[in-house]
């Protein structure tokens, strides 16, 4: 028996047979290849270079088109490493004459190759040694891409080991047959690890090198409670872990039961309690937790680790997908929300570094640059808006100028469609996030402009105590309880109530049940929360009044200190939400 | 290189970057569109102008010394060229 640490991304316990992956960095058959088999072997080699070619030849002409001939030419530049005949000619000869897989053979040379450009001494072809190793997965990627396809295909209940799985493939984990999985990489703000925590899917990542000591079929134990894996478990252990596996499941159904049904306060005011998701794959889960709809459905999914920009096509059907799962509730999608370095994945080295990313050129600003892009979004939420309840708004919005720009580009696009008589829905609200403190200094202004707001928390923190809640150093001055910020939600909220405006706070305050009641006490109706708070933060919505909420508002707004504020919230939490509640 | 005559020059490097991987990739796409074989030798090392691989391996820096080889019909052409790519201190934009 071994025990193995990591960090748990997503509770549950989960007990059966190891499935180990074709991992990507890089479980590499070695084993010869036979004579008859080198011809087919070479081909899907030739198969493999020209598919890479392909990507970078997109991105070649992605990046010319955005961003100008200059930093086109730098994947020109990466066509002719893949496209080189020397590199083929070395790769082939491997497999002819040593009858080593083509997995193997190119690995070989391309590392080879890259440790020689780290030897050369010279700083800049060190750094280009990365495009080396970058080529050598997107080959490997192509040259084992079957074996990776297994994942979609399994038939019995499984654990998956893997070095690395991307968002896209955890998003893509068949639950049914996939009762948890631990990687050897990865931390807990990776979106594998928050995906499978919104699909409820036991995990630990950052487990380091264990993949060599275990083979597939080995009974092995995940703990996403603790963040332990066993392998090769003894009697013992597993009658222990049975135990603590059924106690989880039947403490999750109870918890589940809460988010049955309407959250109606003691004093019958109706409280709508949506989730944020980012995955079309999460909105079947969301729902069942009992959301009322979807507040924020996040795009950049569809931007991260893709290799070439998404097409309208794609953006349509992840937007159906979700909209087709609530029906006629509200299913609100945010505009792509990330900062120009990320678009789309694979050209982040065009880029600058720039010493202030969160003050540059990110999410709307991007969109509005980079127009195209927007437009094909917006195309899509327009197309997609026609089967359901939809709502689109665009972040970081820093001026009313700002907002009447990305409007009139949604009107263009609405003229486009109809023009060219494309279904689609031009009457779908649009709002916005109000996340900088000038939008929410403004408030009363833009309540004119919007059709409804939704408070983004974080950035609205971060940008009004100019604190980086993700640098340690800077943590404890990001605080949700300061009064500054309070004031400012306070603000968003009652312009919205005076124009009679729809307003949600969207943010991980409104996930904290702390602040709900405070929240509730200001005036917010609608709340959107992340998936696993859904069924809580109902039950805690039935437990309280609105005068009672109210009374609360009141006091805090005499606090002047951040800590009394958060004392006397966490007070009061006790009284509205007592353990007897909690499943 | 087979029979053909083969043409040589030397050539002073003065891309300001030198021998980087975008000067590289000019390279070639200059050598593919004639017939012919191209080397490049810098020092100890001898590089195919075809391969992105042997270029960049090269290392060469700014103001070094290349030898250029070139063999086929418009060998001269080739050199002339090649000669006008790597004198020129800026690296054309294309």
């Amino acid at each position: 028996m071994q025990v193995r640490h990591g960090i748990a991304v997503s509770p549950g316990v989960a007990i059966g047979p190891a499935f180990v992956l074709g991992v990507e960095d890089f479980r590499i058959p070695k084993d010869s290849v036979s004579i008859d088999a080198v011809n087919v072997e070479v081909e899907r080699l030739h198969a493999a270079l020209e598919k890479v070619a392909q990507e970078i030849s997109a991105n070649e002409a992605l990046a010319a088109k955005h961003l100008g001939k200059e930093y086109a030419s730098i994947f020109g530049a990466h066509l002719q490493f893949v496209r080189d005949p020397k590199l083929i000619e070395q790769i082939e000869r491997r497999i002819r004459e040593d009858h080593e897989s083509p997995e193997h053979a190119s690995s070989q040379v391309l590392r080879r190759y890259a440790k020689e450009l780290q030897h050369l001494g010279d700083q800049y072809l060190a750094e280009r040694a990365a495009d080396i190793f970058d080529l050598e997965r997107s080959l490997l990627r192509h040259l084992l891409g079957e074996q990776r396809e297994e994942l979609s295909h399994l038939t019995t209940e499984v654990i998956v080991l893997a070095y690395n799985l991307t968002p896209s493939e955890t998003a893509g984990l068949n639950r049914k047959f996939v009762q948890g999985f631990a990687t050897e990489k990865g931390g807990s703000t990776s979106h594998t690890a928050i995906l499978a925590g919104a699909l409820e899917i036991p995990a630990i990542v950052g487990v380091g090198d264990f993949l060599t000591d275990i083979s597939g079929g080995e009974t092995v134990i995940l703990d996403g409670n603790e963040g332990r894996l066993i392998i090769g478990p003894d009697e013992k252990t597993l009658e222990k872990y049975r135990l603590i596996k059924e106690r989880f499941q039947s403490k999750s159904q109870a918890l589940r039961k809460l988010g049955v049904g309407q959250a109606i306060t003691t004093d019958g005011v109706s409280i709508e309690v949506c989730g944020n998701i980012e995955f079309p794959e999460e909105a079947i889960q969301c729902k069942e937790r009992g959301a009322d709809g979807i507040g924020l459905y996040r795009t950049e999914f569809l931007y991260l680790g893709a290799m070439g920009e998404r097409s309208e096509e794609d953006h349509y059907q992840a937007y159906r997908k979700v909209i087709d799962t609530f029906g006629e509730r509200p299913v609100t999608i945010r505009t792509l929300d990330v900062g120009a370095d990320k678009i789309p994945g694979a050209m982040k080295h065009v880029y600058n570094e720039v010493s202030n990313p969160e003050l540059g050129l990110r999410s709307i600003r991007v969109s509005l640059e980079y127009l195209e892009l927007f437009k094909t979004q917006l195309r899509a939420i327009l197309r997609a808006a026609v089967f359901g309840n939809a709502r689109v708004m665009f972040p970081l919005i820093s001026s009313i100028g700002e907002f009447r720009q990305a409007r009139m580009v949604f009107r263009d696009v609405c003229e486009d469609l109809e023009e060219q008589k494309i279904e689609h829905n031009p009457h779908i609200p649009v709002g916005m996030m109000v996340e900088v403190p000038s939008a929410a200094i403004m408030a009363e202004e833009f309540a004119h402009e919007v059709d409804f707001f939704s408070i983004g928390t974080n950035d609205l923190i971060q940008y009004t105590l100019a604190a980086d809640r993700s640098d340690p150093m800077v943590a404890k001055y990001y605080n949700g309880s300061d009064p500054s910020v309070l004031f400012l939600v306070r603000r968003v909220l009652f312009a919205a109530r005076d124009a009679k405006l729809p307003v949600a706070v969207c943010g991980q305050m409104s996930s904290n049940p702390m602040f709900v009641p405070l929240l509730l006490g200001m005036g917010l109706r609608n709340l959107s929360v992340t998936p696993q708070s859904v069924p809580i933060i109902k039950q805690l919505v039935r437990n309280i009044s609105i005068t009672e909420c109210e009374e609360l508002a009141q006091k805090c707004y005499q606090l002047d200190l951040a800590r009394d504020i958060e004392t006397f919230l966490r007070g009061e939490l006790k009284r509205f939400l007592p353990d007897r509640d909690l499943p | 290189m087979n029979g053909s005559i083969v043409l040589r020059r030397t050539v002073r490097l003065k891309i300001t970057q030198g021998l980087h991987i975008r000067a590289c990739s000019n390279v070639i796409a200059l050598v593919s569109r004639h017939s012919g074989q191209v080397r490049i030798t810098y020092g100890d090392k001898t590089a195919d102008a075809s391969s992105m691989f042997d270029l960049v391996q090269l290392a060469a820096v700014p103001d070094s010394m290349l030898e250029l080889e070139a063999t086929g019909d418009d060998a001269e052409q080739v050199l002339n060229e090649l000669e006008e790519l790597l004198s020129k201190p800026e690296e054309p934009s294309s």
